[in-house]
């Protein structure tokens, strides 16, 4: 099967008109960076696809609240942005790590997320950080939060006829103290797929665990929260027992398998050992914040 | 005889390549490197063929992407400069600056290696050792063990770094 044509949308409203009437075997291309190759090796099939590079749905809006991404918004520009670095540094690091400048420069959030791999390295900070997907069919635009989208690797909850214009990520209020972290790992330190990613965020308050999501990509048919880790540590002080205790737990939360990549057993020490690093580094910055605080106030006196 | 994707109708992309505007003709689901390499832009390499390896890199309206991964048609209105321009400041003193250092041996991967580079150079005028090294994370070497070329990046910086302090 070849692609027989491209229509190039102009707008967003043209390109969600131009999926809703699209006939069957019609796909949407933003980067391409995995269609392309996936078309060429026969993974997935086109007959008709719609371009949406220049449909002017790349923005990135920073607001009081929130930062909402354009779907067509590349990695690179998320890795450039001074707003997701101060607020979303998992989200940054995902992205300023995420393949190789020039895949970087054509790939976007929407496709990372609609290509739907269980080891998209966008994902794991974004369910980290709890975040909304805007989808508009027609005229209609629904929410979907993100832990509810993918339904198995390559499937999520999109029929033919829907368009991912957005992805909102709320800022979390500078009471609420949120750190986070995201980790990978690959064979070497860029152009790989994740054996293991991992993004977790969390907010202390008076020294508690208040919230945190700890989620973990290419462990399971799509990334996941590690609930019962998340549950352990909420309410407790970040010491080393409960953070020992929370990376033993993860490992209940996925269902690794062996692939190309990697085997079961590995990815299971690796999030055992990423969530166990991801929190420690967390509760050093946290300290050192404290440290730092005192210090001034003491300067201050 | 088995029908191709070269046959189905070839339709006209226009874009500037290296600052002459061109129309290309490609076929529906042709790669822009194909498309580019039948015009005759015979610079920009194929190894891979799966964005592995930044043989086939063109700057599209100025930043580096892999050519092999992009479609014809979605380069339509894009401003294209491939290793081979000329009257590209950035692009002419990384070309100079890759001879004088002899970064380059069996030049396979130099105009990938050129023009990530200029991506680089574009946005940061001095960069670090390790940021080149990350800038060109994307572009595979099989030759130089890379060392030359990492000089070469460094002393094109500095030329375009004294060409605009007086």
């Amino acid at each position: 099967m070849f692609v027989q044509s491209v229509v190039r949308a102009r707008s967003e409203v043209e390109a969600a008109w131009l999926v809703y009437e699209g006939k069957p075997a019609t796909r949407l291309i933003a980067g391409g960076t995995d269609l392309m190759l996936q078309l060429r090796r026969g993974q997935r099939q086109a007959l008709a696809l719609i371009d949406l590079r220049r449909s002017g749905m790349d923005h990135i809006l920073e607001n009081e609240h929130a930062i909402c991404i354009g779907a067509t918004a590349t990695v690179a520009a998320l890795a450039q942005h001074p707003g997701i670095r101060a607020h979303f540094p998992a989200l940054h690091t995902a992205a300023a790590t995420l393949a190789s400048q020039q895949i970087r420069n054509l790939a976007t959030i929407g496709g990372n997320i609609c290509n739907a791999s269980p080891a998209a390295d966008l994902v794991t900070p974004l369910l980290a950080y709890d975040a909304v997907l805007r989808v508009r069919r027609g005229d209609d635009v629904r929410e979907v939060p993100v832990d509810r989208f993918f339904t198995g690797p390559g499937q999520h909850v999109l029929t033919q006829q829907d368009l991912l214009v957005e992805v909102v990520v709320s800022k979390p209020l500078p009471s609420e103290g949120e750190r986070s972290r995201f980790l990978k790992l690959g064979f070497r330190g860029a152009q790989v797929i994740a054996v293991v990613n991992a993004a977790v965020s969390l907010r202390l308050r008076r020294g508690l665990v208040a919230e945190t999501h700890i989620a973990l990509g290419a462990v399971a048919p799509t990334a996941v929260r590690a609930i019962s880790a998340e549950r352990l540590l909420r309410g407790e002080k970040l010491t080393p027992e409960a953070i020992a205790a929370a990376a033993e737990a993860a490992v209940d939360d996925i269902s690794p398998i062996d692939d190309v990549r990697s085997t079961a057993g590995y990815r299971r020490r690796v999030v055992r050992n990423f969530v166990r690093l991801a929190l420690e580094e967390i509760a050093a910055q946290v300290a050192a914040e404290t440290a730092h605080g005192s210090q001034r106030s003491r300067s201050r006196a | 005889m088995a029908a191709s994707e070269a046959d189905l109708g070839r339709s006209p992309v226009a874009l500037t390549i290296n600052g002459r505007r061109t129309v290309l003709d490609a076929a529906p689901g042709e790669r822009l490197l194909d498309a580019l390499r039948r015009a005759g832009w015979l610079d920009i390499k194929e190894s891979c063929g799966e964005g592995e390896c930044g043989s086939c890199t063109v700057l599209l309206d100025g930043r580096a992407v892999c050519s092999c991964l992009l479609l014809a048609q979605s380069a339509e209105g894009a401003d294209v400069v491939t290793a081979a321009a000329t009257g590209h400041r950035v692009v002419g003193a990384l070309r100079r600056a890759f001879v004088e250092e002899m970064g380059t041996q069996c030049g396979f991967c130099t105009p990938g290696m050129v023009l990530a580079a200029a991506d680089l150079l574009t946005g940061d005028g001095d960069p670090d050792e390790a940021k080149i090294r990350r800038a060109l994370a994307g572009n595979l070497c099989r030759c130089t063990g890379y060392h030359r070329i990492l000089r070469a990046v460094q002393r094109a910086a500095a030329e375009l770094r004294e060409e605009v302090q007086p």
